[in-house]
């Protein structure tokens, strides 16, 4: 078990705001735990909702089912990790549950920057301004973010890839045709993809560059209009699938950057539902307010 | 959408201003202080139920008497719904007592501002609303 670091001060709410603050001054950094339910009352702990206790690693679940022409299906509800339903970092779970990858088998590099590149493509985001949705951001960041991603393969050469946070629909051309001749700079790009065997290998160019790039792994960085992004979807089984992504940028970076393939799995719930997760910003505007002057004082 | 149940006292609104991780976007560390986070016990006065975070509001009586409301931040409703918390659960519990571990702001942060980790509704069930920044145990948990 952890460490404790909680700073129990029971009846806190009912004390006061005045007391909390002498109880917390008054209270050790770590307590233990068996003072604390002594504080307690000697209750028992109670059950957290939400059925944690009953998360497990998917088995494969079978052969990854397959369309007319042949390929791997990759239509379903996907979630970013092994259990095939959303899970919280909260919950103390065990970390193949949870985890894309496993950094002591796939580790991922540090992102190289290109010695002096001009500071834009390093400056910070405005705090507190939501994430981007678009190419290749939106996939990355579910290692943190952890909401689901939908993919509908349909006949004609077509996959729509669908995003709940940051809300995306994106249209994936399958048939291997090539890359619009001058593509409009959009958040998620021109795609074209073909098969390698089972792997979709997705290509995109004309990426916005205010796509600010997030790769999960911390930071992110402005893209040129020099990015490329390639991305490789394996359905490994009916309950898994890998997702790899490699991105080249001749301005910005020193080498390409190269994911994992990184861990989803297939949604286990009939009724889990699609929401929307529509940023609207909706935090204590003079907070933001606050930190975003603190951000343009340390320019 | 802010939802109260009629008679019950709600204090302090200038305080609610509209404040507001699951999807976090705005850091823990730069707004919240995670070493002086700890134990309220109150009223549950208004629930804020939108994107990217929800809100619930819990009416505390200070030591001197007076009346107060923290404005707590959530994770998002999808987070909250899929791991089996929902609206329904927090208007089942307004205008009744219950207990949130949450971390407050700052120092020079908005008053009777913060973000919970957990919360305990009416119903005596134990509910994550959001980052567990102090590596909580659910056998830590005693409310």
């Amino acid at each position: 078990m952890k460490d404790m670091k909680w700073r129990f001060c029971k009846g806190l709410g009912s004390a006061g705001v005045a007391l909390a603050a002498l109880c917390l001054v008054s209270m050790p950094a770590f307590g233990q735990e068996n003072t604390h339910a002594a504080q307690s009352g000697g209750k028992p702990p109670v059950p957290i909702v939400g059925g944690f206790d009953k998360v497990k690693v998917l088995p494969p679940g079978g052969p990854a089912p397959r369309t007319a022409d042949g390929h791997p299906d990759l239509t379903g509800r996907w979630y970013p990790n092994s259990s095939g339903r959303m899970l919280q970092f909260a919950y103390p779970l065990e970390e193949a549950t949870i985890r894309q990858f496993d950094p002591k088998v796939t580790p991922e590099e540090k992102v190289a920057f290109k010695p002096g590149i001009d500071a834009k493509y390093t400056r910070p985001a405005p705090y507190g301004e939501c994430d981007q949705a678009g190419v290749p951001s939106a996939a990355l960041e579910q290692i943190s973010q952890h909401a689901p991603m939908e993919l509908i393969s349909l006949p004609g050469g077509k996959l729509w890839q669908m995003f709940e946070y940051p809300l995306d629909v994106r249209l994936i051309h399958t048939d291997g045709r090539p890359h619009l001749k001058d593509p409009d700079p959009t958040f998620n790009g021109d795609s074209t993809a073909h098969w390698e065997g089972d792997t979709l290998v997705i290509d995109v160019i004309g990426i916005d560059e205010r796509m600010r790039v997030i790769t999960g792994a911390g930071g992110g960085w402005w893209p040129s209009d020099k990015m490329h992004v390639v991305e490789r979807i394996t359905r490994t089984s009916k309950n898994h699938l890998t997702y790899q992504i490699t991105i080249e940028d001749s301005v910005v970076l020193a080498k390409p950057w190269k994911s994992a393939p990184r861990a989803w799995s297939l949604a286990q719930d009939p009724n889990d539902y699609w929401s929307e997760v529509f940023c609207t910003l909706n935090e204590e505007p003079a907070e933001i307010q606050r930190q975003r002057a603190s951000q343009a004082k340390d320019k | 959408m802010r939802r109260t149940l009629p008679g019950v006292l709600v204090a302090a609104f200038g305080l609610l201003a509209p404040a507001a991780p699951g999807f976090a976007h705005h850091g823990f560390n730069v707004e919240f202080d995670k070493d002086r986070c700890t134990d309220v016990t109150g009223v549950l006065s208004a629930l804020y139920w939108e994107n990217p975070h929800a809100y619930f509001d819990v009416d505390v009586k200070e030591a001197s008497g007076q009346m107060v409301t923290w404005h707590l931040e959530m994770i998002t409703p999808n987070a909250l719904k899929r791991n089996g918390t929902t609206r329904e659960d927090f208007t089942a519990s307004m205008g009744k007592p219950v207990s949130a571990r949450f971390c407050p702001t700052k120092v020079g942060g908005t008053p009777y501002r913060g973000t919970a980790e957990f919360i305990k509704l009416a119903d005596g069930q134990l509910r994550i609303t959001g980052q567990n920044v102090e590596n909580l145990t659910p056998a830590q948990i005693h409310f």
